[in-house]
C-alpha cells in the first residue's frame, strides 16, 4: 500500500513539473501584466528545442538550455506583438501557440523515432532515504529540483528585489511604474520572454527527463493548463507549486487507479484541477480575485482593446 | 442566399478598405516568410504553394473540402463576434461546440431511431448544449463579476473532459469496441450531403446565421442597444438598456451559435460524436472574428481563408512530405499579421 | 477689479531675499484653451504660499508646469536668480522639488513601504527593514500616522496623501508642491494637517499650496496668490488686512449679481413634479458623501444646485437617474415612488438628464450622432422590425434644439466631434425627450458664451413648458441668471433653499467654500432668506 501511495506521489511530483515551470513562468508575464496564451506553443517549441540539441550533443543540460531558449524566442513574437504593437493579448497569444505548433510539426518530424539519453534521476544524499518523504520528493531529475527551488526564488525575486517590486508594479499600475522613471514596455517585454524561457524548460523536462521521445503535439495543452494554474494559485509563486502538483496527483492517481482496475473516470478526475480552480474564484470570489494584477483585469474584463 | 446579400449590403461600403487593407498587408509577409521556412525544410516554394492552392482551391473536392471546414469556422467566429459587440470576450466557443455535439448525441440516444422529423429537435438540442455551457459563464459573469474570459477559458477543458468522459460511458456506442465513440446516427437524421462529398445542406446555416446577426446587429434597436452596451457601458445604463440582461442574452446566443458549430460537425460531417469533434474549430473561429474587426458577415471570408490555409495542409505531407500541421506556421503568421497591424480598429 | 499690492515679478520684494524659486511670464495653452496667461510665481524658503482660485482658474496648470509635466509657450523660470529648464519631473526632482498631486500616484496593490520602495530604491535588493525605519521615523517627527505594512487599497485618501507626503520627503526634497491637499480630508483632520505644514516650514521647506478654501489660507500661508481665469489677479506678501470676504471677492471677481436680468417672470405650475426625501447616497468609495437631503422641485422651476465639484453633485444626480442605489430616503415623481425602480423606469417617469462627463458618459465609439439620438433621445421609429433611419433622421431634423444649438451633421461619427459638440449633442438628445424633470449637470461646460447663452434660454424655454429643471454649476453667475431658487452642496449637506434675488453671491460662494461653518463667521448678516 505504502509503495502505491510513493508512487503516485513521486509520479505526481514528476509529472508535474512541466506545468509548474510553465505556470510560474506565466506567473512572471501575468505579474508584469501580459497573458501569454502562447505558453503552451513556447512548452512544445521548448520540448523540440530541448529534444534536438540533446540528440546531436548527447547532453540533455545543454539540450534543456536550449529548450529554454526556444521557449524564450518564442515568447518575444508574442511580446512583440502584444506588447510593442498593442494588440488584444488572448488573440496575440492563441496565434503564437498555434505558431508553435506548425514550427516543431515543421522541424520535428526527423526526431519522431530518434532515441536520446536523457536525464538520469539523482537520488538525493540522506534526504531520498527518508522514509515516504524520500522517494516522493527526493529521487527526481534535476530539472524537477530546480522547479522547486524555483517558486520560492521567484517569489522572493518578486518580493524583495527592485526589479520585482517594479514588475509588479507594471501589472498593477503602469502609469505610477511609467512617473517613477522605468518602461513598462521594457520590463513587460522582458517578463514575457523570461516566462518563455521557463515554459521552455518545462517542454524540454517533458522532452529529455519524463517521456524521453518526440511527440507532434507532446505538450497536449499543458500550457493552458500552466495559464489556469496561475490563476487558481492567485498569482502567488508558491500556490503555484500546490496547483501544480494537485495536477498532477490527478494525473498519476488516475494512472494509478487504471492500474489496479478501479473504476473511476480517468476524465473527470482530470477534471478536477479545472473545477477546483473554478470553484475557487467562484466560492472564494472577489477577495481572491483582488490579487489579480489590475493590468490584467483589463485582459480578462476590459473591452476588446 | 438572399439573406446572405441582403447583409453584404450592410455597412459593407464603410468597412470594405481597412479590411480590406489589413488583408492585403497580412497576406504578403506571412507568404513571404513561409516560403523562407520552406526553402529551409527543402522544399521548393512555388510548387509547394500551387500544390496547395491546387488541394484547396483547385479541384470542387477541395472547394468543397474548404467549405466544410469553414462552416463551422464561420459558426464559432460568430460565437466571439456577438459576445465582443456587446463588450465581452467568449474564448470558450471551444467547451460549447463540443457540448453542443454532447447535446446532439444525448438527443439522438434518447429518440432513438427516429425519421427526419428529429433533425430539428437534435439541432435544438445541440443549440441548448452550447447554449447551456455559455449560460454558465454568462451569469458567473452577470451575478458574480467573474471574468467570461477566464470562465470560458476553463469550461473549455471540463467540456472536453465531460464529452471524454460520457463518450466512456453513457454514450459510449457497444458496437465500437475501445473507441470512445458514441453510436453513428442513422442516415435519416445526417444532414444530407452534395453528390458523394462532405459538403451538406446544414453548412447553409453558417451564412443563413451571419446573415440574420447582421441584420439584428445594425438594422434592429435590439442590435444597437447591444452596441451600445458594448461601446459604452455607462451610456448604455443611463440610457435605460439593461445591461445584465444584454450580457447574459449575448453568451446565451454565442453558446448556440457554437453549438450549431458542434451540431454541424456531428450530424453533418461525422455522423457521430468524438473526443475530437470539432477540437480547435471554437480556437479558429475566434482569431478568425479578430481578423476582421468583429465583423458578423466578414467572418465568413475569414473563416474561409483559415479553412484553406488549413485543407491545403494535407498537399504539404502528400507534395512535399511535411507533416500537415506545419500549414499552422502560415495561418499563425497570417493571423499575427493582421494582429500586429490591426491595432485601431473601428468599434461599435 | 485687479489688486495688486505689490509687483509680483519677484525682484522688487524689498525686505525679501532672492526668490528659491521663480516662474515669470508663464503663459500655457491647451488647444484654444488658454489655462494661465502671463503668470508669475515665486516661492521663499521656509514660506507657505497659497495658490487661491476658483475651479478651472489655472492654479493646477501653473503647480504642474513648475514640477515639468507641462511645457509653457511662454515664460521662464528660476532658481536662487539663476534661469534654469524644467522638461520633467526628473529635472524637477533633482531642483529639489516634490510633489503631490491631486490623483496620488500610488499602487494600491502594494503596502505603504513597498510603494514608498518603488520611488526612494537605488540598489537591487530592497532594504524594506532600513527603509521601514526611516518611514516611521519621519512619520513620528512630523505626526503623520502612517503604517508602513498596509496595503494602500485599504487607506482612505486621507492615508494616501500622508504616503504621498512621506515619499516626497524622503526624497529630500526643499520645496514641497501640493495641489488641492486638503480636499481629500475631513473637516477634523484638517487642523493636524495644516499644522504639520507650518512645521515643515519652520524647518526651512518651502511650500506651494494649491487650495479654493480661503480659511486654510489664512490659518497657514505667509503669502497669497489668487488667480482667476488663468491669470493672477492678486498677489500678497502679507496676510493683514484680508478677511474671507475680501479672499472670496478677490476669487470670483468684483461682480454683483443685482439684476438678474433678461428672465421672464415666474410662471409656476405650483406642482410638484419631483420630490426627494430625506435622501442620502454614498460614492464610489462607499462613504457617505450627502446625507439629509430634502427637496422639492415643481413644474415650471429652475433650481440652482450651487456647489464646489466632488461634494456629491455627481452622486445625488445619479441617484435621481435611477443610476445610484440610495442609503436612504425616497425619490417620487408626480405620484410614483421611483427609488428602487431600474434606470428605464426613471426616464419613462420623463426624467433626462445632461451627464457631467459627456464623452465618458454618452459617447458610443463608432456610433453616428444619428445613432446617439436613436438609443437616447428620440422615441423608437421601426419599420418591419427594423430601425426606421428615415423617420429618425425626420425626426432629428425637427427635434427641438438641434438647429438652435447647431448640433452637427447626424452622419457624423461622434466619437471624433469636438467637447463643444459632443455636448450640444448631449443637450438636443436630452431635450429632444421632452421631460418633465431635466437634471442637467454642468451643461455649460465647453461651450462658447453664445452658445451658452442659447442653452440658458433653452433651459428657460423648457421652464416655461412646464419642465422642471435641477441645474448643477459651479458657475454662479450662470445660476443666478436662471434659477428660481438657489441650494449649496457642502460638506456633506444640502443648504438652502435660498432666494437668488435676496441672498448675495458672495455668501453663496462663502457657502460653498466653508459649508456651514460660514453662517457663524458672519455676525450680523442675514443669512437665513426664506425662499
Amino acid at each position: 500500500m505504502l509503495s502505491i501511495v510513493e508512487a503516485v506521489l513521486g509520479g505526481a511530483v514528476r509529472s508535474s513539473t512541466a506545468v509548474l515551470f510553465a505556470a510560474l513562468g506565466e506567473l512572471i508575464a501575468e505579474r508584469a501584466g501580459v497573458v501569454n496564451l502562447g505558453t503552451e506553443g513556447c512548452m512544445l517549441t521548448g520540448a523540440l528545442g530541448a529534444f534536438a540539441v540533446t540528440a546531436a550533443t548527447g547532453n540533455p543540460y545543454l539540450g534543456a538550455l536550449a529548450g529554454g531558449g526556444c521557449g524564450a524566442l518564442l515568447a518575444a513574437v508574442h511580446a512583440y506583438v502584444a506588447v510593442v504593437r498593442g494588440a488584444n493579448q488572448l488573440a496575440t497569444g492563441m496565434a503564437v501557440t498555434i505558431l508553435g505548433l506548425g514550427v516543431t510539426s515543421f522541424w520535428g518530424r526527423s526526431f519522431v523515432s530518434t532515441q536520446i539519453q536523457g536525464m538520469e534521476p539523482i537520488n538525493l544524499p540522506v534526504l531520498s532515504s527518508m522514509p515516504l518523504l524520500g522517494p516522493i520528493l527526493f529521487q527526481h531529475d534535476p530539472l524537477t529540483y530546480l522547479s522547486m527551488l524555483l517558486a520560492p526564488v521567484i517569489w522572493l525575486f518578486l518580493a524583495r528585489t527592485r526589479w520585482g517590486l517594479a514588475l509588479r508594479a507594471t501589472g498593477e499600475r503602469q502609469e505610477v511604474v511609467y512617473s517613477v522613471g522605468y518602461s513598462p514596455t521594457m520590463i513587460r517585454f522582458a517578463a514575457v520572454v523570461a516566462g518563455g524561457f521557463l515554459a521552455g524548460l518545462g517542454g524540454a523536462q517533458l522532452a529529455v527527463a519524463y517521456t524521453l521521445n518526440w511527440v507532434e503535439n507532446m505538450t497536449q495543452g499543458r500550457g493552458y493548463v500552466a495559464v489556469a494554474m496561475v490563476i487558481f494559485a492567485s498569482w502567488n509563486p508558491l500556490m503555484a507549486v500546490a496547483g501544480s502538483y494537485l495536477f498532477g496527483g490527478a494525473l498519476s492517481l488516475q494512472l494509478a487507479l487504471q492500474a489496479q482496475g478501479v473504476g473511476v473516470s480517468p476524465f473527470l478526475m482530470s477534471a478536477v484541477p479545472y473545477l477546483v480552480t473554478l470553484g475557487v474564484l467562484i466560492v472564494v470570489g472577489r477577495r481572491r480575485r483582488q490579487a489579480m494584477p489590475d493590468e490584467l483585469r483589463a485582459v480578462f474584463e476590459g473591452s476588446r482593446g | 442566399m438572399s439573406v446572405f446579400t441582403v447583409g453584404l449590403t450592410l455597412r459593407v461600403k464603410r468597412d470594405f478598405k481597412p479590411i480590406a487593407q489589413r488583408f492585403g498587408v497580412a497576406a504578403v509577409l506571412p507568404v513571404a516568410l513561409f516560403a523562407l521556412f520552406l526553402m529551409l525544410a527543402g522544399v521548393a516554394p512555388i510548387d509547394t504553394f500551387a500544390a496547395m492552392l491546387q488541394s484547396s482551391v483547385g479541384s470542387s473536392y477541395g472547394i468543397g473540402e474548404v467549405l466544410v471546414r469553414a462552416a463551422p469556422f464561420a459558426l464559432t467566429a460568430l460565437a466571439a463576434v456577438i459576445p465582443a459587440r456587446a463588450g465581452l470576450l467568449n474564448v470558450g466557443a471551444e467547451g460549447q461546440l463540443v457540448c453542443g455535439g454532447l447535446g446532439v448525441a444525448a438527443m439522438a440516444f434518447a429518440l432513438g431511431d427516429v425519421s427526419p422529423a428529429g433533425i430539428p429537435l437534435l439541432i435544438v438540442a445541440g443549440m441548448a448544449g452550447g447554449a447551456a455551457w455559455a449560460g454558465i459563464a454568462g451569469v458567473l459573469r452577470t451575478k458574480l463579476q467573474l471574468s467570461e474570459t477566464i470562465s470560458t477559458l476553463l469550461l473549455n477543458y471540463i467540456g472536453y473532459l465531460l464529452v471524454a468522459h460520457v463518450l466512456q460511458g453513457p454514450l459510449k456506442d457497444p458496437a465500437s469496441f475501445n473507441w470512445p465513440y458514441s453510436a453513428p446516427l442513422s442516415d435519416a437524421l445526417r444532414f444530407a450531403t452534395l453528390l458523394g462529398s462532405r459538403v451538406n445542406v446544414g453548412m447553409l446555416l453558417a451564412p443563413l446565421a451571419a446573415g440574420v446577426l447582421a441584420v439584428l446587429l445594425f438594422r434592429t434597436y435590439w442590435g444597437l442597444n447591444l452596441r451600445v452596451t458594448g461601446g459604452n457601458p455607462q451610456a448604455a445604463r443611463r440610457a435605460g438598456i439593461n445591461v445584465p440582461r444584454t450580457y447574459l442574452t449575448v453568451m446565451l446566443i454565442a453558446g448556440a451559435l457554437a453549438g450549431l458549430a458542434g451540431v454541424l460537425q456531428v450530424m453533418g460531417v461525422e455522423g457521430r460524436l468524438r473526443p475530437t469533434s470539432g477540437v480547435g474549430f471554437g480556437y479558429a473561429g475566434f482569431l478568425a472574428a479578430w481578423m476582421v474587426g468583429h465583423h458578423p458577415i466578414w467572418v465568413l471570408l475569414s473563416a474561409l481563408l483559415l479553412a484553406a490555409i488549413a485543407v491545403s495542409g494535407d498537399a504539404l505531407q502528400i507534395t512535399a512530405g511535411l507533416p500537415a500541421s506545419s500549414i499552422n506556421i502560415l495561418t499563425a503568421l497570417v493571423l499575427l499579421g493582421v494582429l500586429a497591424r490591426g491595432r485601431a480598429q473601428s468599434r461599435g | 477689479m485687479v489688486v495688486t499690492d505689490s509687483g509680483a515679478t519677484g525682484g522688487d520684494q524689498g525686505s525679501l531675499p532672492v526668490p528659491l524659486l521663480e516662474a515669470r511670464g508663464v503663459t500655457i495653452r491647451f488647444g484654444d484653451l488658454v489655462a494661465n496667461q502671463d503668470v508669475d510665481f515665486s516661492i521663499y524658503p521656509g514660506e507657505i504660499h497659497a495658490i487661491l482660485g476658483e475651479n478651472g482658474a489655472g492654479k493646477s496648470t501653473i503647480l504642474k508646469s513648475l514640477f515639468g509635466v507641462y511645457h509653457p509657450q511662454a515664460g521662464s523660470f528660476f532658481k536662487e536668480g539663476h534661469p534654469i529648464r524644467i522638461h520633467s519631473p526628473a529635472d524637477a526632482r533633482s531642483l529639489g522639488m516634490g510633489m503631490v498631486f491631486q490623483d496620488l500616484r500610488l499602487v494600491p496593490a502594494f503596502t505603504v513601504l513597498e510603494n514608498i520602495a518603488l520611488a526612494n530604491s537605488r540598489n537591487a535588493s530592497l532594504d524594506l527593514g532600513r527603509l521601514r525605519g526611516r518611514i516611521t521615523a519621519l512619520a513620528e517627527r512630523y505626526h503623520l500616522t502612517v503604517d508602513p505594512d498596509v496595503p494602500v487599497w485599504q487607506l482612505d485618501l486621507a492615508g494616501r496623501q500622508r504616503v504621498e507626503i512621506v515619499k516626497v520627503l524622503l526624497t529630500g526634497a526643499n520645496i514641497i508642491l501640493l495641489d488641492e491637499p486638503t480636499s481629500v480630508l475631513a473637516l477634523s483632520e484638517v487642523d493636524a494637517f495644516l499644522a504639520m505644514l507650518r512645521r515643515l516650514r519652520d524647518e526651512g521647506h518651502a511650500i506651494v499650496m494649491v487650495t479654493h478654501k480661503m480659511r486654510e489660507v489664512l490659518a497657514c500661508a505667509g503669502r497669497v496668490t489668487v488667480m482667476r481665469a488663468g491669470r493672477v489677479v492678486h498677489t500678497t506678501n502679507s496676510l493683514e488686512g484680508l478677511n474671507e470676504d475680501e479672499l472670496v471677492r478677490l476669487m470670483i471677481g468684483d461682480w454683483a449679481p443685482t439684476g438678474i436680468t433678461g428672465r421672464p417672470a415666474v410662471t409656476r405650475a405650483g406642482e410638484p413634479v419631483l420630490r426627494v426625501d430625506n435622501l442620502s447616497v454614498k460614492d464610489d468609495k462607499g462613504r457617505l458623501i450627502l446625507s439629509e437631503v430634502n427637496l422639492t422641485l415643481e413644474a415650471g422651476e429652475i433650481i440652482g444646485v450651487a456647489g464646489i465639484s466632488g461634494n456629491g453633485q455627481r452622486e445625488l444626480a445619479e441617484a435621481l437617474l435611477g443610476l445610484r442605489p440610495l442609503s436612504a430616503g425616497r425619490i417620487i415623481a408626480h405620484d410614483e415612488t421611483l427609488s428602487g425602480a431600474p434606470a428605464a423606469a426613471f426616464l419613462n417617469a420623463g426624467i433626462a438628464s445632461i451627464p457631467q462627463n459627456p464623452r465618458e458618459e454618452g459617447v458610443v465609439p463608432g456610433l453616428t450622432v444619428l445613432e446617439h439620438f436613436a438609443y437616447d433621445g428620440l422615441p423608437r421609429r421601426e419599420h418591419r422590425m427594423q430601425v426606421d433611419w428615415a423617420a429618425l433622421s425626420a425626426d432629428f431634423a425637427a427635434a427641438p434644439a438641434v438647429d438652435e444649438l447647431n448640433v452637427p451633421e447626424p452622419g457624423r461619427v461622434a466619437a471624433t466631434l469636438s467637447g463643444g459638440n459632443v455636448q450640444r449633442m448631449m443637450v438636443a438628445r436630452a431635450l429632444a425627450r421632452r421631460p418633465r424633470v431635466m437634471v442637467a449637470s454642468y451643461p455649460t461646460q465647453g461651450l462658447d458664451i453664445a452658445t451658452t447663452q442659447r442653452l440658458m434660454a433653452l433651459l428657460l424655454g423648457l421652464r416655461g413648458h412646464g419642465c422642471g429643471v435641477l441645474l448643477f454649476s459651479e458657475d454662479l453667475s450662470e445660476l443666478y441668471q436662471v434659477a428660481d431658487v438657489l441650494v449649496v452642496v457642502t460638506h456633506g449637506r444640502m443648504l438652502g433653499p435660498f432666494d437668488p434675488v435676496k441672498i448675495p453671491a458672495y455668501d453663496v460662494a462663502g457657502l460653498m467654500v466653508a459649508g456651514d461653518g460660514y453662517r457663524s463667521n458672519r455676525l450680523g448678516h442675514p443669512l437665513e432668506v426664506p425662499a
